[in-house]
């Protein structure tokens, strides 16, 4: 009985003991080292390879690549986690685009995501975000209402100035730059063409400009001709088109052929991947407004940005064997940051909107390829380089095949954003 | 008072769009009218000429190449074409409008396939982008007027003075009594289709500068070729013509008062036209 009893002692002893060395080897090799993150990042991106878009696709796509490369070659996040980046085809339609998130959150179970080339597309997908959960950053330019308070979802930023931004940097430079007080405007009907509207109208009031002609157009029209015709008998100093891609290169192609160019100037917005495509004469004595662009002079701006502008164009161009455009480099840009915020919130995963917008704020002034940039509180990003303004040259004054614009001037800072007032953040 | 030069640059915009509607529109009117044949697939020739002298354009660097190629082109299309469309002899409007549009929509999708879906800048030849004084306009818009003309008369002529023609005529106007001269009918629906795709080609390529080359210009373009259709007559040469025209100046001064009314005013007097006279202003009832 006594050896019995003695048995029991020491097998119950026997097994506190490895239940107390468990314990201690379990601390040890887990607790202590905190929780394990993922072996890698997936970025996701809904970008629009088929559809109206698909050169936009092409042009971001370059982008994120870009930016996911530099930042593995130094071991990824961390110094120690890859990005890997698992796209989708979003089609160039809304609703496919909402389909591809959805599965790039629960099927590929991405920690990020990016796109797409539509704005009204990304809009929903920021909206989306926050009920699967996963950050998501816009690819394409933004209606600046997304940007409202009571829309945006707080873990969502982008690089690129909303579409207020770029009608008030068309308006500030034709009334401070060019003299044209009396402005045509020619609205697309939806969303950009009346953000840019927008904008528009708040720098003409405060440059001292009026809207003398307004008109609409829908999204594809072939045919400006009844539109120009208008422009031309209304005699404004400018005409201030939203067309863009295929719109723009038909728009300018016509308005050359009508003689609109001989009654008036005409300005635009545009990118390299829309001037590939305009014929030499058709761009000639146009004001080009553009986000980035891939031939500044020296002393526009100052040299540390234009040394850092050169270097991102000729690592494109040793890539893709042509210039950035602005949608390569906002996408590069915005994953270079959302690294950076990844890294300083010190988490890939279970992340919260707030904490994350925290993390972002927080960067600070951010180096990107335009120079400094930081972002406000309601996501937009201060450049001091926002937008150039350049002068359309035509095949006699080309000098290499990427030669559409001589650069003039520069607008930048947050006068060119939307009032915090106006987002509702005041 | 809107200024002279305004309202002559708009009746030029509208002739030439209106000759064009007309051009492209001819083949669709005669087959529909003879052979009740709704060819939704036939503009699908007007948007291979714009897109055959967009290719030339950039590949040979010459307007004129794409425009011959469209002809050449179209005209051997609508005689395979006929060879398809021959089995929707007889059958039903519905039928025939179902089928068609099929094949309109696998159309579009090649033409998306070999082309993309860009909008195509035409750029018009370069001897005829000169700036007409006064005007300021390129002559190129009225050089497109010139040649619709030139091309509706010839066809006219065509139709009125050569054997072909005589046939497609009588094919037309009776395709019993052809048969009775021991001349396959057939003979006469093939040249029909053949001339109406050329045409519809030519037009294509005509219309491709003034306008942007994109994958659903075929089906855009449908209503306003049956509205030229339906007001000129069905059938008649001259009527398609004149209902062209004068949708054409309708479109173009509806539009400068407001873009969006060209639309509005084309079919509304589309609209007007059937309730006055269904068979359209030179149709036979």
């Amino acid at each position: 009985m006594a050896i019995k009893l003695s048995m029991k002692i020491i097998i119950g002893v026997v097994i506190v003991v490895i239940v107390i060395v468990g314990f201690v080897m379990y601390y040890l090799q887990f607790v202590q080292k905190g929780p394990q993150l993922p072996s890698q990042f997936k970025l996701g991106a809904v970008l629009d390879y088929t559809g109206v878009f698909a050169a936009c696709a092409k042009a971001e796509e370059i982008g994120i690549k870009l930016a996911i490369d530099e930042i593995n070659a130094k071991g990824g996040l961390f110094g120690r986690i890859p990005i890997v980046l698992v796209t989708r085809d979003g089609e160039s339609k809304p609703e496919v685009q909402l389909r591809r998130f959805r599965e790039l959150v629960e099927v590929e179970r991405v920690h990020f995501a990016m796109g797409t080339c539509h704005a009204g597309g990304a809009y929903s997908l920021m909206k989306e975000s926050i009920k699967v959960g996963i950050p998501f950053w816009p690819s394409p330019v933004m209606a600046w209402q997304a940007f409202n308070k009571t829309e945006r979802a707080p873990w969502t930023f982008t690089a690129w100035p909303p579409t207020w931004s770029v009608g008030y940097a068309m308006c500030a430079f034709a009334v401070k730059e060019l003299g044209a007080k009396n402005v045509y405007f020619f609205a697309r009907t939806d969303a950009w063409g009346w953000g840019i509207r927008d904008g528009c109208k708040a720098a003409l009031e405060k440059y001292g400009g009026v809207m003398v002609g307004y008109d609409e157009f829908t999204l594809g029209t072939p045919d400006y001709t009844p539109y120009i015709t208008r422009m031309i008998a209304a005699k404004p100093d400018i005409v201030v088109s939203t067309t863009f891609g295929g719109d723009q290169v038909t728009f300018l192609k016509q308005a050359r052929e009508l003689g609109l160019y001989g009654v008036t100037k005409v300005m635009v917005f545009t990118s390299h991947l829309v001037m590939k495509g305009i014929p030499p004469e058709a761009l000639k004595g146009v004001y080009a407004v553009v986000f980035f662009y891939h031939d500044i002079p020296q002393g526009l701006v100052d040299s540390e940005t234009y040394r850092l502008m050169r270097e991102f164009t000729e690592k494109v161009i040793s890539s893709t064997g042509e210039p950035p455009d602005p949608y390569t480099f906002v996408n590069y840009v915005e994953v270079k940051v959302l690294a950076r915020a990844l890294e300083k919130l010190g988490k890939i995963e279970n992340i919260k909107p707030e904490e994350f917008e925290k993390a972002v704020l927080e960067l600070g002034s951010i180096p990107t390829p335009k120079g400094e940039m930081r972002f406000n509180e309601a996501g937009l990003p201060i450049y001091k380089y926002g937008f150039f303004l350049g002068i359309g040259k035509g095949p006699e004054e080309r000098t290499y095949a990427y030669d559409y614009l001589k650069i003039v001037s520069v607008i930048g800072g947050e006068e060119i954003l939307p009032p915090l007032s106006l987002l509702g953040y005041r | 008072m809107v200024d002279i030069l305004i309202i002559i640059r708009q009746t030029l915009y509208g002739v030439a769009i209106g000759l064009i509607f007309a051009l492209i529109s001819l083949g669709l009117s005669l087959t529909y009218g003879k052979m009740k044949i709704i060819n939704m697939a036939h503009m699908l020739f007007y948007a291979l000429g714009a897109y055959l002298v967009f290719t030339t354009s950039i590949l040979a660097g010459n307007f004129w190449y794409g425009v011959i190629l469209s002809c050449i082109v179209c005209f051997i299309l609508g005689m395979l074409s006929e060879q398809v469309l021959k089995y929707l002899y007889g059958k039903t409007i519905e039928y025939t409008l179902i089928v068609t549009y099929a094949i309109l929509i696998i159309g579009t999708d090649v033409i998306k396939s070999v082309w993309g879906v860009d909008f195509k800048a035409v750029a018009p030849p370069k001897e005829l982008t000169w700036f007409i004084p006064l005007l300021g306009i390129e002559f190129y818009r009225v050089f497109v007027i010139i040649i619709c003309v030139v091309l509706y008369l010839s066809t006219i002529l065509f139709m009125r003075y050569s054997i072909l023609g005589k046939v497609i005529t009588a094919f037309i106007d009776n395709d019993e009594h052809l048969q009775a001269l021991g001349i396959n009918p057939r003979t006469a629906t093939i040249a029909l289709f053949a001339l109406g795709s050329a045409l519809a080609g030519i037009g294509g390529a005509l219309h491709a500068p003034l306008y942007a080359p994109y994958p659903y210009m075929a089906s855009d373009l449908i209503p306003y070729s049956f509205a030229t259709i339906v007001c000129g007559g069905a059938g008649s040469v001259t009527g398609t013509l004149l209902g062209g025209i004068i949708l054409g100046l309708a479109y173009s001064y509806s539009g400068y008062i407001q873009p969006y009314l060209s639309p509005i005013v084309t079919f509304l007097i589309l609209f007007i036209t059937l309730i006055i006279k269904p068979e359209g202003i030179l149709g036979t009832k």
